[in-house]
């Protein structure tokens, strides 16, 4: 009896976040991308590329927090227009932002937070880069 | 257990074993019954009294994992002297009880995984029917966002594959005249105009982005060449539950979503994607691909 319950509620389970899943799309968001690259030594740039669905507001990245390999946090910044994460008047956004003094060796990766903004809307998603190596 | 072998429990646990080798080592005059009854009495001895005599049930599941459920052994019998494999010349052996029970605790892990795939398996069939493409989900999209996988970037046959040289004559006729005239659309709807072109290069890829606006609509064209197949693989398209359509045009198959009231085709090939989203109908979209030139 109770192995039909568990498998009842599984069904339920699997059939409700399929449901769930099929609700999501974006009004504001077409298409974008997170990528890692090395630099010099101890230095990786993050790339981003977004593009919305119309000539937005605010289109960008409002957030890259770097991790280390193990999921370790290392360091953040809030996008905005004076850093060139965030564009205005603009239907997509391409960008790069550098993180330097890193231990060179050591792997990182960044979780960026993509966004657009138009006429009093927004979406964002956040994304993660593949992982690289800081150069020695 | 109250049934005709009951008497089982008056007999020692090595006595059982003996009884379960004999029955074992005649597979013809082997009786089920007789050897699931043994069995059981020596299981609920070791869950009362473990004296390791069946080992770890995890042990026993990484060892499979480890020695036998291996590529090589693919179609291999588990044991030597099953009949159904091998050379009929080897001498029959019995296998040990340690080994038995294994495999009566392999096939019931597989029994349970079996019906839950099965229920999975009926989940997605009921989602599907709802109009939900779950079965796409497989493949390279879900039901909200579609990207190339690194490894399955779809390769069209007869096409140049020097992408970087097609990539070069993109950049090079943007530079000289703002565009290039093989690579950029031959065609888009009446009712746009090409507002804005952005070229820009980066660590990780270099881009031609052509924006259309229209009185109420708009659509991009972007064409992206990656440093590596591999970040092709990172870009994703925002998509509804709605299908994904396949279109080929000439030597490319450009895969077509719709993003709510929006719509998005992509081809890539190797580091190399052209994409269009917008406000467009399919005809219109495919009538743009049906432009781009080789």
């Amino acid at each position: 009896m109770k192995k039909k319950y568990v498998f009842l509620a599984l069904a339920a389970i699997i059939i409700l976040s399929c449901i769930s899943a099929g609700a999501r799309a974006s009004e504001y968001l077409s298409s974008y991308g997170a990528y890692a690259s090395a630099g010099d030594t101890g230095e990786i740039t993050i790339d981003f590329e977004v593009t919305g669905n119309q000539i937005s507001d605010r289109i960008g990245v409002s957030k890259i927090t770097l991790y280390r390999d193990n999921g370790r946090m290392v360091e953040a910044i809030t996008g905005s227009v004076n850093n060139g994460l965030i564009s205005r008047s603009d239907a997509f956004h391409f960008g790069s932002h550098t993180f330097d003094h890193l231990t060179p060796g050591e792997y990182y990766y960044a979780e960026v937070t993509v966004f657009a903004e138009y006429n009093g809307g927004s979406d964002s998603r956040v994304i993660e880069t593949n992982s690289v190596r800081a150069p020695y | 257990m109250e049934s005709k072998y009951s008497y089982l429990n008056q007999l020692s646990t090595e006595q059982l074993e003996n009884l379960l080798t004999s029955q074992r080592s005649s597979p013809a005059d082997e009786d089920e019954a007789f050897c699931d009854a043994i069995e059981e009495v020596i299981l609920q001895r070791e869950t009362l009294h473990a004296t390791g005599r069946l080992g770890s049930v995890d042990a026993a599941w990484t060892e499979f994992q480890k020695h036998y459920n291996t590529p090589e052994g693919d179609g291999l019998s588990l044991y030597p002297d099953d009949p159904d494999f091998g050379d009929p010349q080897t001498p029959h052996t019995a296998p040990p009880l340690q080994h038995f029970s294994k495999t009566r605790r392999m096939m019931r892990r597989g029994l349970i995984a079996a019906a839950i795939v099965t229920v999975l398996f009926a989940g997605m069939i009921a989602a599907q029917a709802s109009g939900l493409d779950i079965f796409g989900a497989i493949a390279r999209w879900t039901s909200e966002t579609f990207h190339f996988t690194s490894s399955e970037a779809p390769v069209t046959s007869g096409r140049n594959s020097n992408l970087s040289e097609t990539s070069q004559a993109l950049r090079t006729a943007f530079r000289d005249s703002g565009m290039d005239e093989s690579m950029i659309p031959g065609w888009y709807p009446d009712r746009y105009e090409l507002v804005d072109i952005s070229t820009v290069a980066t660590k990780s890829f270099h881009t031609v982005a052509l924006s259309f606006k229209g009185r109420d609509d708009f659509f991009t064209i972007l064409y992206t060449e990656y440093e590596n197949t591999a970040k092709i693989g990172l870009k994703a398209f925002e998509k509804d539950a709605d299908s994904v359509e396949e279109y080929i045009s000439g030597n490319r198959l450009f895969y077509l979503m719709t993003n709510l009231d929006h719509i998005s085709g992509a081809w890539a090939d190797g580091s190399t994607m052209i994409s269009i989203s917008g406000n467009l109908t399919g005809q219109e979209l495919k009538t743009i691909i049906d432009n781009i030139g080789d």
